[in-house]
């Protein structure tokens, strides 16, 4: 048989072995994307296309149509966490290490059909931070464009293991969000349902010129009050480095924040001084 | 002598310079000693010149626009404090000034790096005291659902506010919305 027959058949054969996993995902306004199945009782998926919803609907490799609850979404990784009554699955195997020039098979599910493309993972970058804050392991971009279907579908490594979810990133490109950034956001999403949020406990406005937020409110018992924070103090570095917006504070509240300690420089009345925090939780309605 | 006018003799000599190749520049000028440090910064540059109006690629002034009218605002330098946008240097270094002077008076325009806190075009956000609330539980990630519950309104008019909160921070969608709230800090932090 010819190389050419052999690579076929090899990425027809991992495509029949990944099926099972993969699913339609579609949400209340009639959008559909991909997502895959992570372990009995989860699956994974874009959150986009579920804003606003508690619930989607999923279509399954055998044909059945299930309705499944949103367990949590993690916006910052774009990862959402949907729960149903998968059959039994095992973990799947996370992909080693993702190099560029690889090969990746990417699946997806439109109405009953597999979707199966072969890309190239042309690049592999370091970690990078998400426009909405999230720490993701890896810039991997993959050598295809994706249709709206198969957004959040499954990027599987030629052994058969899960090196990411496909989804469109900047520039229209596609990219791979990795598994071990996806199994992060999982394992907080399955267990509390959201992605905490560092918290300040302080309302800000932005200075204008000479930078630097001023706090027009403080939040009872909170981090910024046990601190000793007050109303008018200007907040104009955070661990030493120079703040100029609020955004600069709200970008460094993300999960990772919580629990962090945190030195901030502050002018109170014309006098410079300097605080220690421990940032807390987010609180939620 | 006043700042804003230069003596004859010193007319002519700038009118010889000017058709030589130097570039005119009028100063309309209420801080004096801002003039002084110019006039002083002009004797160095061979470029630039010292003119009475009608000879001048570009005027440098203190005061606010509306003192110039029609074309010649294209060819006013605004420096000094409070000077924002285009054409307006925020400073009274008179090397900076002269320079952007030289620029302005080649027909180019000068604008400033926007950043967030300088940046005038950008209206304010306002919400109302309902888009508030909703704003907050969009930070949480709430659903419609969610939103009906927690503010006892239907589901019409959930989601009516909650597109009026994106139309008003211009985000295309829930997750963009968030992003925006937390970065305009129009919640906690």
């Amino acid at each position: 048989m010819s190389d050419l027959l052999n690579l076929s058949n090899a990425l027809s054969a991992l495509a029949a072995s990944v099926a099972p996993r993969i699913i339609a995902v579609e949400g209340g306004d009639g959008h559909q994307v991909s997502g895959f199945i992570w372990r009995s009782g989860l699956a994974v998926t874009a959150h986009e296309v579920l804003e606003g919803e508690d619930e989607a609907e999923v279509l399954l490799a055998d044909g059945r149509v299930l309705k499944a609850a949103i367990a949590g979404r993690d916006p910052s990784t774009d990862v959402a966490l949907l729960k149903f009554e998968t059959g039994e699955f095992a973990d799947w195997p996370t992909a080693d290490v993702v190099l560029p020039g690889s090969l990746a098979l990417v699946a997806g599910r439109s109405e009953a059909s597999l979707i199966a493309s072969l890309a190239s993972i042309t690049e592999v970058g370091p970690a990078w931070r998400s426009m909405r804050g999230g720490d993701i392991a890896a810039r991997i971009t993959l050598g295809l464009r994706l249709s709206g279907h198969t957004e959040g579908g499954a990027v599987v490594a030629p052994d058969g293991s899960l090196a990411g979810m496909a989804v469109t990133g900047a520039g229209r490109r596609a990219i791979a969000i990795p598994a071990t950034t996806i199994a992060r956001s999982v394992a907080t999403l399955a267990d509390k349902g959201y992605v905490p949020r560092g918290w300040l406990g302080v309302m800000l406005h932005p200075l204008g010129k000479g930078g630097g937020a001023i706090i027009v409110g403080l939040e009872s018992d909170s981090p910024a009050e046990h601190a000793g924070l007050l109303v008018g103090d200007i907040i104009t570095t955070w661990n030493g480095e120079a703040i100029n917006s609020v955004g600069a504070i709200s970008d460094r509240l993300g999960t990772g924040a919580v629990g962090a300690k945190v030195n901030l420089g502050v002018q109170r009345g014309g006098n410079a001084e300097q605080y220690d925090i421990a940032i807390g939780e987010r609180p939620r309605r | 002598m006043p700042s804003n006018t230069i003596s004859r003799s010193a007319s002519a000599r700038a009118a010889e310079r000017v058709w030589q190749g130097a570039k005119g520049i009028h100063l309309v000028l209420d801080d004096d000693a801002l003039g002084a440090a110019l006039r002083l910064a002009l004797s160095d540059r061979a470029d630039l010149v010292e003119t009475g109006p009608d000879d001048a690629s570009v005027v440098i002034t203190d005061r606010d626009l509306p003192d110039f009218s029609g074309a010649a605002r294209d060819r006013v330098l605004r420096v000094g404090p409070g000077s924002e946008g285009r054409n307006g240097i925020d400073a009274i270094e008179p090397s900076l000034i002269l320079s952007a002077g030289a620029v302005i008076a080649a027909g180019y325009a000068i604008e400033p790096v926007a950043t967030e806190a300088s940046n005038p075009d950008r209206a304010p956000i306002h919400l109302s005291h309902r888009e508030h609330q909703v704003a907050a539980l969009l930070v949480d990630g709430a659903s419609n659902k969610l939103i009906v519950r927690q503010l006892d309104i239907s589901v019409h008019t959930a989601k009516f506010h909650v597109t009026a909160v994106l139309d008003k921070l211009g985000a295309r969608n829930r997750a963009d919305a968030v992003a925006l709230i937390l970065r305009e800090g129009l919640v906690a932090l």
